[in-house]
């Protein structure tokens, strides 16, 4: 009871903390120009700060430091830290100057690689298709391939107002319960800081008058420590059950399959048409949604719920089916309201060409 | 042995209903001799009395279900299930079932025709989910037939571009109209009969344009129009007619059943207009093409290529005042003596059955869907180029017009 309580109050000081200072933030952000301009591709109009990441990323350490948990929660998570706050530092970089995707996917790489050999590795898989233990190499190879590619589906989500706040703050949440469950104090205290600062972030990020954006720092920054604490859990010895091992499998997977899955989808479609994977467009999922008139706050809800809905069926359907045949039904289904999203959108394509065919003869 | 043919997807026979039923109806008369035909009837829209088991030669079938609407789509399925017992060829005229047409090509080797009927999906009768399913049903309709029906060039451009595949046209008939001379009577019952009088025949719904052709006439009173529709289906219908109704000039009538007067009505007017925007050929226009009426009709493509370009067409309210205050008398003469050509040349009954007679000869012995591209394209570039024959990939397609 007593550490519920303490942890509810870091939390809410985090959150407390962020609404205070991130305004702050906001305006250094506009001395030194880091803002996003708006182009063709943007969805807004006015020049907005891109601090997310830095904000939650100051809030974290303040806090962690006020509270007297900055050491043990560092020395626990060493790697993690060092390698996410590189990336943070690449982000604000990249929002100033915007590099190119290839030196950012060769840095998400090496960070995996970082993190793969530091010993933060997926053994195992844990029962799908039924295979468990994999051999070391393949640990590697596996661990550095969903590192990168949660990472970069983060970073390209990062495209209506809330998004990435809101399921950043979902995942965040989901390990919270987590680390209750096994008494995980460190990672306890960990994620409800990152809940607070999230929370206040959102606050702003949904703003008309203070809006602040998330930034390649923030989505970068949040992806990576969200899949390497997610490896983090599913490696953890506490977890001595097998049925514990498919509850966090299972978990994970619910809660990356919207973002890599679109992520994967949209690389294959670039790549049908001829285009670099890379080449920006508007084909993400959150572009589909909006173009069916949905606006920002709904589209981040319905995602963050579907993402919700997923994990909780999902796990209600273990008691009776495999975790094989649900990872597998969970993706079917993504894939069923993408293509429904997309016929939606052709078809309003086709209403303004059909316009065209109607009046040009 | 005559080859059985399936008509899947009208209301039913004898044709009380639209065009559908209409055209079915044509075929029946006039393909008898040379095909088994097994019309599916809707038990809805027929007394136990009206239940027949053939007509004109051709089986009747009843299904328990309503034609139009959410139905059609089981209506659809079911008929087309059934069919699959002992026809060749199916004629399926609507999408709405297309949804198992994948399942009848990999399951069966049927002949698979289906008509699309405009462009469905785009108007505005449908709610979204409706249109959503008709976009998704007409992409499987073409992609799973092995032929496909578009009614109107213009369609066929349309489907050409979305699917790179060259629909069949083929139109309406119109030659069961009649031109019916007024008695005494009908003047006294019509009063409008006895001066020159522009008509217009459709459904009270926006896409036909009711309310530009009311307001036009609200300006231009120097002639009667008769408008008649279902007016008291909608609230668009109902306010329409409370506005415009007390115009001397403005005659509003609700639907008339009765054939002779309508004919009457129609066939004596001065002139017709036609304000469909909705995809298509529509079979009131070339009625009225076929009555010798001078046209004018709404600017849409579909329109134009009816009516080959010949008639007159207006796209707003002033433009068509603007035409209304033009109209000479032997300007109205050449549109009518127009009009009246190309209907007899291109929609009579027997030209239309004629066109489904080689279509179905046509399906029963082909295999595959045709493409819009050239088969030159296949072959490779360095052998055209050594015999001198390069020029032969530069094809350009029908729909680039200009």
């Amino acid at each position: 009871m007593n550490l519920s309580f303490t942890l509810l109050a870091l939390g809410i000081a985090t959150f407390i903390a962020g609404l205070v200072i991130i305004p702050i933030i906001r305006k250094t952000a506009i001395y030194f120009n880091l803002v996003d301009k708006p182009n063709y591709r943007k969805l807004h109009t006015n020049p907005v700060p891109l601090v997310g990441g830095i904000s939650i990323a100051f809030l974290l350490f303040l806090l962690l430091f006020l509270s007297g948990n900055f050491v043990i929660v560092f020395q626990k998570y060493m790697p993690l830290f060092l390698s996410a706050f590189v990336l943070l530092l690449v982000g604000v970089i990249d929002d100033k100057i915007d590099l190119s995707a290839k030196y950012k996917l060769v840095l998400q790489i090496l960070l995996a690689v970082l993190m793969a050999f530091s010993g933060t590795r997926i053994t195992s898989f844990y029962g799908f298709f039924g295979i468990y233990e994999i051999p070391i190499y393949l640990q590697y190879v596996l661990t550095i391939i969903v590192i990168t590619g949660v990472v970069n589906a983060f970073n390209l989500m990062d495209g209506v107002d809330g998004l990435v706040g809101s399921f950043s703050f979902l995942g965040f949440t989901l390990f919270f319960l987590v680390s209750l469950f096994y008494k995980n104090i460190e990672m306890s205290v960990l994620t409800v800081v990152f809940m607070g600062s999230l929370l206040s972030f959102l606050r702003y990020n949904l703003s008309h008058q203070k809006k602040i954006f998330m930034g390649d720092s923030g989505s970068l920054f949040l992806g990576f420590t969200l899949i390497t604490l997610g490896i983090t859990i599913l490696e953890s010895k506490q977890n001595n059950l097998q049925s514990d091992y498919s509850y966090i499998f299972l978990l994970l997977v619910s809660f990356f399959t919207i973002p890599v899955l679109d992520s994967i989808r949209v690389y294959l479609a670039r790549i049908k048409k001829g285009n670099s994977p890379f080449k920006a467009d508007k084909s993400h999922i959150h572009h589909l949604l909006l173009s069916i008139g949905l606006t920002h706050k709904k589209i981040s809800t319905y995602l963050v719920l579907v993402c919700a809905i997923l994990f909780v069926v999902g796990l209600g359907l273990t008691l009776y089916f495999s975790t094989t045949l649900i990872v597998l039904i969970m993706m079917s289904l993504f894939w069923i309201m993408v293509k429904i999203l997309l016929s939606i959108n052709s078809l309003f394509e086709w209403k303004l060409k059909i316009k065209q065919i109607e009046t040009n003869s | 042995m005559k080859k059985k043919i399936a008509i899947i997807g009208t209301v039913g026979l004898p044709a009380k209903y639209g065009g559908f039923e209409t055209l079915a109806e044509h075929l029946v008369s006039n393909l008898s001799d040379q095909f088994d035909f097994t019309v599916f009837c809707s038990k809805k829209k027929y007394t136990k009395q009206e239940q027949i088991a053939t007509y004109k030669n051709a089986k009747l079938e009843y299904i328990n279900l309503e034609a139009n609407g959410v139905q059609s789509i089981l209506y659809d399925t079911i008929s087309i299930l059934k069919a699959l017992k002992n026809h060749e060829v199916l004629l399926i005229l609507g999408v709405a079932g297309a949804w198992i047409l994948p399942f009848v090509r990999w399951f069966t080797n049927k002949k698979i025709i289906i008509s699309i009927d405009g462009i469905e999906w785009k108007r505005d009768k449908w709610s979204f989910l409706a249109k959503l399913y008709l976009w998704w049903a007409e992409k499987i309709a073409v992609t799973y037939s092995h032929f496909d029906i578009s009614d109107n060039e213009s369609i066929q451009d349309y489907t050409a571009i979305r699917y790179e595949t060259l629909s069949k046209v083929i139109e309406y008939g119109a030659d069961h109209t009649l031109k019916i001379d007024p008695s005494q009577e009908d003047i006294t019952k019509y009063s409008f009969l006895k001066e020159d009088y522009v008509v217009k025949v459709c459904r009270i719904e926006p896409e036909n344009n009711v309310k530009m052709v009311l307001e036009a006439f609200a300006i231009h009173k120097n002639i009667n129009l008769v408008v008649i529709g279902n007016w008291n289906n909608s609230e668009y219908g109902r306010s329409l007619k409370s506005k415009y109704g007390v115009f001397k000039n403005i005659f509003l009538y609700d639907p008339i059943y009765n054939q002779r007067d309508l004919d009457l009505i129609r066939g004596n007017a001065a002139l017709y207009v036609h304000g469909h925007t909705a995809g298509g050929t529509n079979p009131s226009l070339v009625e009225a093409m076929f009555l010798g009426l001078p046209i004018l009709a709404f600017d849409v493509s579909y329109n134009k290529t009816t009516t080959e370009n010949k008639a007159l067409y207006f796209s707003s309210v002033a433009n068509l005042v603007g035409l209304l205050q033009d109209l000479k008398v032997g300007k109205l003469k050449e549109i009518s003596q127009n009009m009246r050509k190309i209907a007899k040349r291109r929609y009579t009954w027997k030209i239309i059955a004629q066109k489904y007679s080689l279509l179905f000869n046509e399906v029963l012995a082909f295999e595959k869907k045709i493409s819009i591209y050239n088969e030159f394209e296949k072959i490779d570039d360095r052998f055209l180029a050594e015999i001198q024959l390069s020029h032969l990939k530069n094809t350009k397609l029908f729909y680039e017009k200009i």
